[in-house]
């Protein structure tokens, strides 16, 4: 199957089936747009029951057209749409916008009907946008097949969104602000094409230079993953996610499980996909404005220009929160705003050219700020005052702007009448221009994370290869488990299933009977752990399930009882399977490395500080599966488990390598064995440099 | 003449019987079921008691006997009155015992859990077996004890009652063994078991999927509405969790259970949608709070039953432990295979009921 869509933005031929005569009709607004859209290519109106449509000769089906047709818009009632696809396959269509409702987003009947209409579709190769969407807009063809607004401007950003109706609004409010589109899609359902496959398309189009999305699902985390990660070394995505609670990320942060999962995973996931995360709307367009016009910033020293005392040191607080870093100017630069500024002039940055200042004083400021090389990115703020030159200002900022192309130029007009005019020109001539000074630092953040984010694309895409891994062993056992109908691992096998992928672990085996307990102590030599084996419990030692450091025979009898004994106590239905004994090992510093699976974009790896100091600090870092050598090594760098490791007080430095070469073996297991969708080893024991680590206990759930 | 086995004692006897009564059925035999006295669980809606375990087997072999034959004494409240009729109530017992038999191979007693019933009045297990010539077979179920070895005492305890009734009690089966006793029951148990002069027919390792209800079951325990995915209601369940936590730590109890009812408020979209990622055999929601349409999407997708009830979430979980206690005719055809595999594997059935 294509997946070049080409033709459903750049379609030489539009059937619009459902042409309606009726002005009130949806049917009528889309054929209405297309038109007026200024589409140089073939349209057909299709409806039985008319002879033409605005002034265009209207046939009974899309069979009767007298001519190919590459893309079909269909808008007619639900229980009539599977027939119209059969025509349209029938036709050769290569392209279908479903307009109508009445799919799965019903539930029953829907459900039914979108499979059917997904079957027919792959039955004659016809890719489908919807159903249940607004439509699309190619501004480049120029091409509006949707229902909504007619938007005035074209240019660079391209949106792509899973709300038809926030489009509708987004589009309305578009023109207002002088946003320029180069494609719009509104998802619907996403029963054929989702965002990853527009995504990919988009980041082939040469109109296109950011990607905005609004998704409250992803539909295939991997693939989506895949191809972000490859078109955002290209242009810059930003996605909005709705349906985000930070609840999740907040819950009892006892084991990976819980860890992960839900915003953390998003965050872990679009780190790799190099996709710039935002959490509102008007962030969303902040940055698609910045994008779409200007350079990505070398850096994140930003230079404030202003006439505000005021206006900038707020810009400097916000810029300080969200990570940027005041540029501090060089001695010539500033020894050029002393000689050319008012005494009263602040000619650190930020820059205040006072409230007297023309557009002259804001040409010096501005000019000597952009020649110095300390400076990555400029933020122009402008209040009018009394002899304030907004629009004579604004021809400055875009002058300066063609002359210094490699550094991005945001301007903060804050304003009402005064300063419309002003902005007006600053938006007809590509430059960026804000109400307020936090969206211009949102912005341009979002441009200097763009820049890192690509950067770390390129730093985590050398792949590591572990080749000393037993996966037929790893299968065995979680086939063995899943036949006994278990999805948890006992603490034995979870143990030999990370041995075979060459993790070591403190030898352990499981006991079915005191005298098989006594047996195995004996063949692994004094002192051993009791642990009771159930897959039902989880807390071992709250149900009374472990007896520490057992030195004799006669120890490991009692200790078997009193575990048996106490469990059948305090967790009367668990099922039982034994007890496990396992050889004491020394004591090393403690640290935890997990997996757990999303749902959406499979396994996130964690790493922290172990034991119980995992849920006392909270302390730990994540990423998505697999791993590269630098996010194995990131990931413990980030924490303050690090400090403990490097040798905290005197104490000499733990083995780290074989931290890093356990998590590079967990990514590596749970990217070969996807069956595992928890896993946690805690406490990992890391012992003196050159000594290595042990797993101590492991646990492990599959599916 | 048919050759009747009489199986009394603890937990466990109702689908062990069922599946020795589907063996024999299967191996060409005829074979009847009888249970003469038995305790009022339920009742129907001509007001009647009856032992739930009498409807089951009925319902799930399609016996034609009515079940006032199948199940004569059911015992509500008072005892002792009974003796005023006792001759009457033999015969009732001998009477249904013979009409059931009549033209059977085999006749398989269900018992009264305890053996002292009715001992008062002259009616104990021991005297039922008399009175009907049938073999007596205790059951045990080993989980429940503290000490495996005290099933050794139980044993002794119920020889020495049939010893006192004169007649002899014929052997044992031992039921519901961990995995950590087995060794010992084995080893030890059933050599010394043997020493009293009693058979032992079987040990049969801890099962739960033998008690397991089904999710249809469960739709009539709640008076629950289904609401999606009507045609999977023969799902097992065999374990319960409640969804009460942040979805994302939700997620590892989700993963941990087989084949589990997952229960939770139908408001709770987001932790729904999370457990229907695990596939689950059934999510009830509980409170009559109707979910979100994304929910029941997503359950056709995974098939997996959504259930609506009006209870709350802490009686609906008390309900489903009742439920889990009490073998219906529905979880008995839908486990089938899985008992008469048992049945087969665990128990030595040809020498239980005496065939060569």
């Amino acid at each position: 199957m294509s997946r070049n869509l080409e033709l459903l933005f750049k379609p030489r031929s539009v059937a619009v089936i459902g042409a309606s005569r009726d002005p009130n009709k949806v049917g009528h607004a889309i054929l209405k747009n297309i038109i007026e859209s200024g589409y140089k290519g073939r349209v057909y109106p299709v409806n039985p029951k008319a002879d033409s449509v605005l002034g265009l000769t209207a046939y009974k089906s899309v069979l009767d057209i007298p001519d190919e047709v590459d893309l079909a818009v269909i808008v007619i009632p639900a229980q009539n749409v599977l027939d119209v696809m059969e025509e349209c396959g029938r036709k050769g269509v290569k392209f279908a916008v479903v307009i109508s409702a009445g799919f799965k987003e019903i539930g029953g009947e829907g459900i039914e009907r979108e499979k059917k209409l997904v079957e027919i579709a792959r039955k004659y190769g016809i890719r489908v946008v919807g159903p249940n969407c607004l439509g699309i807009i190619d501004m480049h063809t120029p091409i509006n097949a949707t229902f909504g607004p007619q938007p005035q401007r074209k240019g660079g950003i391209a949106f792509i969104s899973q709300s038809g109706a926030l489009l509708t609004s987004i589009l309305d409010w578009s023109s207002k602000v002088g946003i320029g589109f180069s494609n719009i899609v509104s998802l619907g359902n996403k029963a054929d094409l989702n965002e990853t496959d527009f995504v990919e398309y988009l980041g082939e189009n040469p109109e296109t230079k950011v990607i905005l999305l609004y998704l409250e699902s992803i539909s295939d985390g991997r693939r989506f993953i895949q191809v972000t990660s490859a078109v955002s070394r290209k242009k810059p995505i930003v996605l909005l996610k709705g349906g985000v609670t930070e609840a999740g990320a907040r819950a009892a942060l006892s084991h990976t499980g819980a860890m992960a999962g839900g915003a953390t995973a998003l965050k872990a996931a679009m780190k790799k996909a190099g996709v710039i995360l935002v959490s509102s709307l008007s962030e969303l367009f902040d940055i698609a404005i910045a994008f779409a016009n200007q350079p990505i910033p070398q850096g994140g020293r930003v230079g404030i220009v202003t006439n505000a005392g005021g206006g900038g040191v707020v810009t400097s607080d916000l810029a300080i929160l969200r990570g940027l870093k005041l540029a501090s100017l060089s001695p010539s630069t500033i020894d050029v705003l002393r000689k050319s500024l008012p005494p009263m002039a602040a000619i650190y940055n930020p820059v205040d050219v006072l409230g007297d200042a023309r557009a002259d004083r804001y040409r010096v400021a501005i000019e000597t700020l952009l020649r110095d090389p300390n400076v990555d990115a400029l933020i122009t703020i402008l209040t009018p005052q009394a002899v304030t030159e907004p629009e004579e200002t604004a021809k400055v900022i875009i002058e300066m702007s063609r002359l210094y192309i490699e550094k991005p130029i945001l301007s903060v007009f804050i304003g009402g009448e005064k300063v419309e005019k002003a902005v007006k020109l600053l938006i007809d001539n590509g430059i960026p221009v804000y109400d307020m000074p936090e969206k211009a630092v949102a912005a341009l953040s979002g441009m200097v994370m763009y820049r890192e984010l690509r950067e770390y694309l390129a730093k985590i895409a050398e792949s590591i290869e572990v080749y000393d891994v037993d996966k037929s062993t790893a299968l065995s056992i979680i086939r063995k488990a899943l036949q006994e109908n278990r999805r948890v691992l006992l603490e034995s096998e979870a143990k030999d299933l990370v041995k075979s992928y060459g993790i070591p672990v403190a030898p352990t085996k499981l006991a079915r009977n005191e005298e098989e307990a006594v047996e195995i102590a004996n063949s692994m030599g004094y002192p051993v752990v009791l642990k009771i084996a159930s897959p039902d419990i989880t807390h071992k030692s709250d149900v009374g399930g472990v007896v520490m450091n057992i030195r004799s025979d006669e120890e490991v009898r009692e200790a078997f009882r009193t575990i048996i004994i106490n469990v059948r106590r305090y967790a009367p239905n668990a099922s039982i399977y034994g007890v496990v004994v396992q050889k004491m090992v020394p004591k090393g510093r403690e640290v935890i490395i997990g997996t757990t699976k999303d749902p959406v974009f499979g396994h996130i790896i964690m790493f922290g500080l172990g034991g119980v100091y995992t849920e006392l600090f909270k302390d730990v870092s994540f990423r998505l599966a697999p791993l590269s050598l630098y996010e194995a090594k990131e990931m413990v760098m980030e924490t303050k488990a690090y400090t403990l490791l490097k040798g905290f007080r005197g104490e000499p430095p733990a083995d780290i390598p074989s931290v890093i070469n356990t998590l590079i073996r967990v990514s590596k297991l749970v990217t070969d064995v996807p069956q595992i969708v928890e896993m946690d080893i805690n406490p990992l024991f890391v012992y003196e440099e050159g000594v290595g680590a042990l797993a101590v206990d492991v646990k492990i759930v599959v599916e | 003449m048919a050759k009747s086995v009489l199986i009394f004692g603890e937990k466990g006897k109702t689908v062990l019987i069922y599946g020795l009564l589907k063996k024999l059925i299967l191996e060409g035999f005829k074979a009847g079921y009888y249970k003469p006295i038995s305790k009022a669980r339920y009742r129907l809606p001509s007001m009647k008691f009856v032992d739930p375990d009498v409807v089951a087997i009925k319902d799930a072999l399609g016996l034609q006997e009515p079940v006032e034959i199948l199940s004569p004494v059911v015992i509500t409240r008072n005892i002792v009155e009974l003796k005023n009729e006792l001759d009457k109530v033999k015969k009732t017992i001998v009477d249904n015992y013979n009409s059931i038999a009549e033209g059977k191979d085999f006749v398989i007693i269900e018992g009264y859990p305890t053996p002292e019933i009715l001992s008062s009045i002259g009616l104990s297990v021991a005297d039922l077996a008399k009175l009907l010539n049938s073999k007596p077979v205790l059951m045990i179920n080993a989980k429940d004890k503290d000490v495996v070895d005290e099933i050794l005492d139980k044993i002794q305890l119920y020889k020495c009652f049939f010893e006192f009734h004169n007649y002899k009690l014929d052997g044992v089966i031992i039921n519901n063994t961990p995995i950590y006793f087995m060794e010992r029951v084995n080893d030890v148990l059933v050599p010394a078991i043997k020493d009293m002069g009693l058979n032992v027919y079987g040990v049969v390792p801890e099962k739960p999927r033998l008690l397991a209800p089904t999710v249809r079951d469960i739709v009539e325990v709640l008076n629950a509405e289904v609401l999606e995915n009507k045609e999977r209601l023969s799902n097992i369940v065999e374990d319960i969790v409640v969804g009460a936590m942040a979805p994302s730590a939700a997620l590892r109890w989700f993963r941990r259970a087989v084949n589990a009812a997952i229960v939770t408020g139908g408001d709770r979209t987001d932790l729904i949608l999370a457990a229907l990622e695990t596939k689950p055999s059934v999510v009830i929601l509980t409170g009559n709070l109707y979910p979100d349409i994304s929910v029941l999407v997503k359950a056709k997708e995974v098939g997996v039953p959504i259930l609506l009830t009006s209870y709350d979430t802490y009686t609906t979980v008390e309900k489903l432990r009742e439920v889990q206690s009490v073998v219906t005719a529905d979880s008995l055809k839908i486990k089938e295979s899985y008992i008469i595999e048992t049945i087969d594997r665990e128990l030595d059935w040809r020498k239980l009921l005496n065939i060569a």
